[in-house]
């Protein structure tokens, strides 16, 4: 794991990849706010963590930047650019190949009747503009590329042949087939278990590094954030509480929400620590 | 650390085919056995319109199943029949399961007014008998074989789209289908290659089920001078020539077509429950 990243340091602030201002979502039938006011930056080669506890309106930000809002869920109001673009219009942002998004349970994200790689093919003949045979070559080296061996027999696999980690490198195989500018993760590691974790996140900070793509990984977990991040947002009750770099905020955190989250996390490693 | 977890898959494979079905085996046997005499028969034996012989006589070892009132021999005209039924029966069940689980998939998918709309729709279609729906269909359009196809077909269709919209309900919630819309695929490609194919099992199911069905109204129709007409070689129209012949004691004209619609139905549910009881 790299706890020290200079690459995301220097290629950072100039012009942020994603930006999102102001963002507000509402639930249509009650009115009642899920988001209010959340703006966040997430720069080239930068991995971002967006954190907070259930309900908190995390994911409510990843669906509402892919376009993707439940019903009975709306925006109202909130401005996204990328790369200094404006696609505040959905139709700008849910097409384009410039976002990718994986998701918290990767044996739901994989269609059950089809192979794996059929799938990534579909992906990267649908983005790249490839032939079906280019498609099926670009899914097995894509499937290589995420540490899978033996890519051939991995992409003839059934999604329900695979481990949890392995469907997740899969769905991480598939984001990179539409060569993202941006990968949301939303919970990416919460329904594997820790050494399994370890590895998805590894794989995920190593690709950031080589395509240069900005990352918004969604968490509750911050020793993820701890270990991946260079920045690092707090969501609280769709307000967004605190945000800075993540050696800032874990070691001096300026609002009391992220001071009562720590303190969780830390009781919650001292008792791990005693048994 | 990544090996492939493929063991698992044949394990599974295996108990299924393990596991006795004797209801299954029994309605393919029969179906099968059905579909071949179908096939060959009719080059084998006499010709459905011949009088081949003085009429009403009885079942013995020269006409096993007794000649009719025109003195046409009944198993002749029953295995030139199962073409027609078999025929019938199944595109009628195809063509509202396609139908069908068409309208079920985008209704279930897209929700909202859509849904609305098509489920009133489908209410309507419900509140008439399927029996009453198809006749009056086909009355109003005239009668033909192919008519008669669609009228049972439409007279079908309300379960397929019941079914298939309620399993895409479920599925669509599932990450895989917000997974194809991140990725770019429109809501005619979601729906239609990754929540349909997710979704139709339960509707595998209702068409064999249907195909029983359909070959009884199809049946029943004749019997009421609908759709097939005499002198057509066919199970429902025999057993409405031969029903006034049972008065008579000439039970053998009604009895035997009769014998084999139940037979076929029968069988084709023995399916379509095995099929159902299989953890869909």
């Amino acid at each position: 794991m790299s706890a020290t990243r200079p690459a995301a340091e220097t290629t950072r602030r100039d012009v942020p990849l994603l930006a999102i201002e102001g963002l507000g979502v509402v639930a249509e039938a009650t009115g009642a706010p899920i988001l209010t006011d959340v703006s966040l930056e997430v720069a080239p080669g930068e991995i971002v963590g967006l954190v907070g506890e259930s309900g908190s309106g995390k994911s409510m930000t990843s669906f509402a930047t892919m376009g993707i809002l439940p019903r009975g869920v709306r925006q109202t109001a909130g401005r996204f650019t990328v790369d200094g673009e404006d696609v505040t219009d959905v139709r700008d942002r849910s097409v384009s190949s410039r976002f990718a998004m994986i998701f918290q349970n990767p044996r739901d994200s994989l269609n059950p009747l089809m192979r794996v790689g059929d799938q990534i093919a579909r992906i990267a003949a649908l983005h790249q503009g490839m032939s079906r045979a280019q498609a099926r070559a670009e899914a097995v080296s894509m499937l290589e590329r995420v540490h899978i061996p033996d890519g051939e027999r991995a992409a003839r696999a059934y999604p329900h042949q695979l481990s949890g980690g392995m469907c997740q490198r899969v769905m991480i195989a598939m984001a990179l087939a539409c060569r993202p500018r941006l990968l949301i993760a939303d919970e990416p590691t919460t329904a594997l278990d820790v050494t399994v974790q370890a590895r998805i996140l590894d794989l995920v900070v190593e690709l950031t590094e080589e395509t240069g793509c900005g990352v918004l990984l969604v968490t509750h977990d911050l020793g993820v954030v701890a270990e991946t991040c260079d920045r690092l947002n707090v969501l609280y009750r769709g307000d967004l509480v605190e945000s800075g770099p993540v050696d800032r905020v874990l070691a001096a955190p300026r609002h009391e929400y992220t001071r009562y989250l720590l303190e969780s996390a830390n009781e919650l490693e001292d008792t791990d620590g005693a048994a | 650390m990544t090996a492939l977890t493929t063991p698992a898959a044949p394990d599974t494979l295996r108990t299924t085919a393990r596991r006795r079905r004797p209801f299954l085996v029994l309605g393919v046997v029969v179906i099968g056995a059905l579909l071949i005499v179908g096939i060959i028969g009719p080059f084998v034996v006499a010709d459905p319109a011949a009088r081949i012989a003085a009429p009403f006589l009885p079942p013995s070892a020269e006409h096993w199943f007794g000649t009719d009132s025109y003195g046409r021999d009944i198993l002749a005209r029953c295995i030139h029949a199962i073409r027609l039924d078999l025929a019938l029966g199944v595109s009628v069940a195809l063509l509202a399961m396609v139908i069908g689980s068409a309208v079920g998939v985008v209704s279930g998918y897209l929700g909202g007014k859509v849904d609305d709309v098509v489920m009133r729709l489908v209410d309507i279609l419900m509140a008439f008998p399927g029996f009453i729906l198809a006749m009056i269909l086909l009355v109003s359009v005239g009668d033909s074989i192919p008519n008669l196809a669609i009228a049972l077909a439409i007279a079908q269709i309300a379960p397929f789209v019941r079914l298939v919209r309620a399993k895409s309900l479920s599925e669509r919630e599932l990450d895989y289908v917000a997974a194809a819309r991140v990725s770019g695929a429109g809501w005619l490609r979601t729906a239609f290659a990754h929540v349909l194919p997710n979704s139709i099992r339960p509707a595998a199911v209702q068409l064999t089920l249907v195909c029983g069905y359909s070959i009884l109204n199809v049946a029943g129709l004749a019997y009421l001078g609908v759709g097939i007409h005499p002198p057509t070689a066919e199970w429902g129209v025999m057993v409405a020539e031969g029903a006034s012949n049972m008065l008579t004691g000439q039970w053998w004209t009604a009895f035997f077509p009769g014998l084999l619609i139940a037979i076929t139905v029968a069988a084709l549910h023995f399916i379509g429950d095995d099929l159902a009881g299989d953890g869909a």
